[in-house]
């Protein structure tokens, strides 16, 4: 009664592998891989590979909470910047490239009357009493 | 009215911490509701770990350092000021230029101070890596030296159970020092004793402070012909005919004294009357969780001034700023603390000259070490040289 039963645990446990040995075009493909790999293996460079995977591993264990707050912060924070930039330049290019003739000075004194052009110009003039603030201490003497 | 969070110290906690909560209370900093002033007694940041690089010639002085204002994000009032005094019951601190500073929330992170004046013959004979000219002077022996012994000690504060500065330290030197003495090819002629006291925290006649780490030192040095010794704490040295004697009896020649020092508090927080330390080193009695010094309202600390069981390390401080920063931000907006500090230190130890190995601990478990890589090594000099700067600002 049994006999039935072993072979056909034998023929399950030893089917998966067969099929994949049997395969000539997998088999053409491992002794591939495995020579590509000799030279790797032979000059210790595989290490390498192994070293890299190992960094990535540390890299995932050392992050936490506080740095992945404080990365994206970062990013959004570029991103916000680069985003509102382009924004600012696309809409003032096509109001450019909008105007048959460029304004004369005279206009050009005139737009400023636009709360939004002085709130922009303040915001210039704000920029670069930032640069200025922190341009304006000197390199410390050596200790 | 106006919330003053005062931070008295330019290092990697103090700096960090200040960038952090900038950006953590924008919205109460950009109304004036809330206003941070970060006191440093030198208008310079140094990174201090590469004091230990400058011993083996890896780094300049001015490559390790940046003027601290350009650290810092433009909304932080910095002032270069030495504190010599706190007075926690008034809320403010006295300077040397005889100017007051008054806080609501205020931030300890004055790091420690080296002190081979407490063994005897120690500062006279001995050198170490963990200030600049010590290590300029270092380096000038390590480059001369043809033949002879050089004896590494560590020295562990006498407070129970608080590690010597940066764990990791003694290790990595010892092994940069074979691979520089390899280098200039007298390493035959050159031997290499590393000692490690009786007592190391909680461990015994151990190498290290962590038992897993300890456990695999051993073959490390043999595989570079290190001499080990345990149960080696230094007592007193003999400066005129360089032996360094043991508390447990034995006494040890040498032609280079590399010592991991004793090390203490600065002036102020040791004289300020709230520190427990045994020996009078001054490190302030640190809520493991919360990181408020016991005993007073609304006073952090972090860095090598606490009294914890974890590395007085940048890494640290990296893991301790940002629950100091989170608390004092809840403590304002929600009148209640919401972080907790699980112990974790982040570091990338340097393994001899070339190789690295990233590690990190906590409370409750120990250093898993792992082979050390060029990789690892590419990881830290990466870290020395530019990803540091970025900490410091707050951005990693």
């Amino acid at each position: 009664m049994n006999t039935p039963n072993t072979n056909i645990d034998e023929t399950a446990a030893s089917a998966t592998p067969a099929s994949l040995l049997s395969n000539p075009g997998a088999q053409e493909g491992l002794v591939e891989l495995i020579e590509k790999l000799e030279p790797l293996l032979a000059g210790r460079r595989l290490n390498r590979i192994v070293d890299v995977l190992s960094v990535v591993a540390d890299v995932v264990d050392m992050t936490d909470d506080y740095m992945v707050e404080k990365l994206c912060k970062s990013y959004e924070e570029v991103v916000a910047s680069a985003w509102m930039a382009g924004n600012i330049t696309r809409m003032a290019s096509n109001e450019v490239r909008q105007m048959e003739q460029p304004p004369s000075t005279w206009e050009l004194l005139k737009s400023a009357k636009d709360p939004d052009v002085r709130r922009g110009m303040a915001f210039m003039f704000n920029v670069a009493k930032g640069v200025g603030k922190q341009m304006s201490h000197p390199l410390p003497e050596d200790d | 009215m106006t919330k003053r969070i005062l931070i008295i110290g330019g290092g990697i906690g103090g700096t960090m911490t200040a960038n952090h909560l900038v950006s953590k209370l924008y919205p109460e900093i950009s109304t004036n509701k809330v206003e941070v002033t970060l006191l440093s007694n030198s208008p310079w940041h140094y990174y201090k770990p590469a004091f230990m690089y400058v011993a083996f010639n890896k780094f300049f002085k001015n490559e390790l350092r940046r003027p601290q204002q350009s650290l810092l994000r433009p909304e932080i009032n910095f002032i270069v000021d030495q504190v010599d005094e706190f007075d926690y019951s008034a809320q403010k601190v006295r300077c040397s230029s005889g100017k007051n500073y008054g806080y609501d929330y205020l931030i300890i992170s004055t790091g420690c101070i080296p002190a081979p004046e407490r063994i005897e013959g120690l500062k006279e004979a001995g050198d170490h890596f963990y200030q600049y000219d010590a290590a300029k002077s270092l380096a000038e022996k390590l480059t001369t030296i043809e033949k002879g012994r050089i004896f590494v000690t560590v020295n562990f504060p006498q407070t129970p159970n608080v590690p010597h500065q940066c764990g990791i330290a003694p290790v990595e030197t010892t092994l940069m020092l074979d691979d520089l003495l390899r280098k200039r090819g007298v390493r035959d002629k050159v031997e290499i004793v590393y000692t490690y006291p009786t007592t190391s925290q909680l461990l015994r006649n151990c190498l290290f402070l962590q038992k897993d780490t300890c456990d695999v030192l051993p073959t490390i040095f043999e595989q570079r012909d290190i001499k080990f010794q345990r149960s080696f704490t230094l007592d007193r040295v003999d400066a005129e005919k360089n032996i360094a004697y043991s508390a447990e009896g034995n006494d040890e020649g040498f032609d280079i004294l590399m010592a991991t020092p004793p090390i203490r508090a600065v002036d102020a927080v040791k004289n300020s009357g709230i520190s427990e330390a045994h020996n009078d080193e001054g490190w302030l009695p640190t809520n493991h969780q919360t990181m408020e010094v016991y005993g007073l309202e609304n006073v952090y600390v972090l860095g090598d001034t606490v009294d914890l069981p974890v590395s007085k390390a940048g890494g640290a401080c990296h893991s301790q700023s940002p629950v100091i920063v989170n608390n004092i931000a809840s403590h304002i907006r929600l009148g209640r603390l919401c972080d907790a500090y699980d112990g974790r230190v982040v570091a990338i130890a340097q393994m001899g000259l070339e190789d690295g190995m990233p590690l990190w601990y906590d409370y409750e478990s120990d250093v898993k070490p792992t082979p050390p890589n060029k990789l690892g090594g590419l990881m830290r000099k990466s870290f020395n040289r530019g990803v540091y700067w970025s900490v410091a600002r707050g951005l990693i």
